[in-house]
């Protein structure tokens, strides 16, 4: 092992490698993205529902298909939806919540949620770290559950111009089972079952006690003071954990019908981002449930001669393969831009917000549940039980951002089978671009 | 408030935001808030530029900017008047951000192109200091986001190593062999340019 500090020499040539300096106006772009710091209460489930969870998302994980167990992906809740994160997690999404994941090679995963409910069942393996908007909640193998705590509507709107999502007034940090560790950056605080911890923006961590397996605390929809509460109070609460029981068990089983309802991956054709099988997508219809592959092209950019080798490309076909991206990738940010001013009238976010952001705004301005409408028409057009329309000029700006992004996969192919030929298009495709969105729920009401 | 010194005899200006303007900033006062990110934004950015080389000068500054977020969220529980630095408190935030951007991108992003050193090159000393930055750029690139992060934070930040082990949250020992690992690298980079 080579020891020895760097000599002054070599300290004077690491002076050559200049940083890049912060742009013009930065701090206060900072600062008009610095969320406030209120915080509320929100209330939680049973303890005893909350295990009985913990055993459904250990059902749901042994009955996944493996190729459904996706290593990286985006998943935008509009009812309570489960999925499976890599080969260990399970992360069950309440209506809102927003949330991407990434499982490294080496079983290592990062989540970041960054909006509403989510609980994870996370059994033991490599590294695994929900990042929030107010910290990052490292895990071992454990039953936890995580709500971000959304601001008021008028601070968000004061504080227009910024991403929506990424507000936030607080986590609370809850965990059923096994051990986690709460970082704000400058605390650590390790919580253990039947912990609860309340994390404000301003990194303040509280932590109280969600009650026993034995003796729970808190009841469904309450907090209960079990020393002062009455007869009446303390039956109304076994009736409530009651019916929060069986609604987890009818869950549980109709998940389990749903996914037997699925054939075999032996005997299913085509792949489960990008070109899934007939059956798949009647399933999915049914779950307003749509999927999509694209490569990352927010932030895409030309591959040199040192990366060819690790997209597998031969040296001749580099120009062709970034000429494809660029080209799509133009076309993309070129609609984004058009269609952020549309809806927010901001001419000059534009010029300082990045793709994501400005995706995120568009998003912001929809109407109520047009996600949900959304996903269930285009699922449906997926499994071929209603038409794709065929003039877009009269759909919203979100309807018509959605609806480019899922089939910015196809245009990548298609951009380089031109150049290349659909079979090496395809082929480097392989079984899906690397960024994978995975959206879920049908509205709670009839168009 | 603070002043950079430009005249001779001025006292140095200096490197540390001071626990006034900090607990103002604590408060939400917004010139506090300016005064903290216009103090410490050189630093992050050379920070995570230099982590995160090549992958583009939008990422450098969305990952500079949840940095500063962060710090904002997590300032009340800084320690005015403690044993830490502000300086070294955020730069930690600053290296865990752009570990995990590097872990959550895909190597298909490949450098962009520094314009300065694709140019021309104009006179010798230029031309050898182009190289040489291009064969350090070359190592820390070659480095593991961990490696990279101990790396910069001793050599280009003069963290200690037990900051450094505090703020990566590893142990003494790790810091040291992560840091002979990534010495021994850049040496091997630097005896191909003929700075050896």
């Amino acid at each position: 092992m080579d020891d020895r500090e760097l000599t002054s020499r070599e300290r004077a040539a690491l002076d050559a490698w200049a940083p890049l300096a912060p742009p013009p106006g930065f701090a206060e772009r900072v600062l008009a993205q610095r969320p406030s710091s209120t915080t509320r209460r929100r209330r939680w489930p049973t303890i005893a529902a909350a295990l009985v969870a913990c055993a459904a998302a250990t059902a749901i994980f042994v009955a996944t298909p493996p190729e459904d167990r996706s290593a990286h992906g985006e998943l935008v809740a509009t009812v309570r939806t489960t999925r499976t994160l890599g080969d260990r997690a399970v992360a069950v999404a309440e209506p809102h919540a927003t949330l991407t994941w990434r499982i490294d090679d080496d079983g290592g995963a990062v989540v970041e949620q960054r909006a509403g409910d989510v609980f994870y069942r996370v059994d033991r393996g490599g590294p695994f770290v929900v990042h929030t908007p107010v910290g990052d909640v490292h895990v071992t193998g454990t039953c936890f559950r995580i709500e971000v705590e959304p601001m008021n509507k008028t601070t968000q709107l004061l504080l227009s111009g910024t991403v929506g999502a990424a507000l936030a007034a607080g986590i609370v940090v809850t965990v059923y089972e096994g051990r986690v560790v709460a970082d704000t950056g400058s605390a650590r605080t390790e919580l253990v079952a039947g912990n609860r911890a309340t994390i404000g923006a301003d990194g303040r961590t509280l932590v109280d006690s969600a009650g026993s397996s034995t003796a729970p605390a808190i009841a469904a929809g309450a907090t209960l003071d079990e020393r002062n509460a009455t007869r009446e109070e303390l039956l109304a609460r076994t009736a409530s954990q009651r019916t929060e029981l069986a609604r987890l068990r009818e869950r549980v089983a109709e998940l389990e019908r749903l996914r037997s309802a699925i054939p075999d991956n032996g005997a299913e054709t085509g792949r489960a981002w990008y070109d899934p099988s007939p059956e798949r997508l009647k399933a999915w219809a049914a779950e307003c449930h749509v999927r999509s592959d694209e490569p990352g092209l927010g932030s895409w950019r030309p591959a040199t001669a040192l990366g060819r080798n690790d997209l597998g490309l031969e040296p001749d076909e580099l120009a062709d393969y970034n000429a494809a991206f660029s080209e799509v990738q133009t076309r993309w940010f070129a609609l984004v831009r058009e269609l952020y001013i549309e809806a927010t009238g901001d001419t000059a976010g534009v010029e300082t917000l990045s793709i994501d952001a400005m995706r995120g705004e568009i998003q912001q301005k929809s109407a109520p549940e047009e996600l949900g409408y959304l996903l269930q028409r285009i699922a449906n057009e997926r499994a071929g039980l209603a038409q794709a329309p065929a003039d877009l000029s009269q759909a919203s700006p979100f309807e018509r951002m959605m609806r480019n992004y899922i089939s910015l996969g196809d245009q990548v192919e298609q951009a380089l089978a031109t150049r290349l030929g659909p079979e090496r298009a395809k082929e480097l495709r392989g079984d899906g671009w690397g960024s994978r969105s995975d959206w879920s729920g049908c509205p709670s009401t009839a168009q | 408030m603070l002043r950079v010194a430009h005249q001779a005899h001025s006292p140095p200006a200096p490197t540390e935001l001071d626990d006034a303007t900090v607990r103002r900033a604590i408060a939400g006062d917004h010139d506090a808030g300016r005064e903290l990110v216009e103090m410490y934004q050189g630093r992050v950015f050379a920070m995570v530029s230099r982590m995160l080389s090549g992958r583009g000068r939008a990422t450098i500054e969305d990952v500079a900017q949840d940095t500063f977020l962060a710090v904002f969220r997590q300032l009340p529980r800084f320690e005015t008047g403690g044993a830490a630095r502000l300086s070294t408190w955020i730069l930690a935030i600053a290296a865990r951000r752009s570990i995990d951007e590097l872990r959550r991108m895909r190597p298909m992003l490949v450098p962009e192109v520094d314009r300065e050193r694709a140019g021309e090159a104009r006179g010798d000393e230029r031309a050898t200091r182009r190289e040489l930055a291009a064969a350090i750029e070359a190592a820390v690139r070659d480095l593991s986001p961990e490696l990279r992060a101990a790396f910069l934070l001793r050599e280009y930040h003069d963290l200690e190593y037990v900051e450094i082990a505090r703020a990566l949250d590893i142990d003494l020992g790790t810091v040291k062999s992560r840091l002979a690992r990534a010495r021994a690298a850049l040496r091997a980079r630097l005896a191909e340019v003929g700075h050896g």
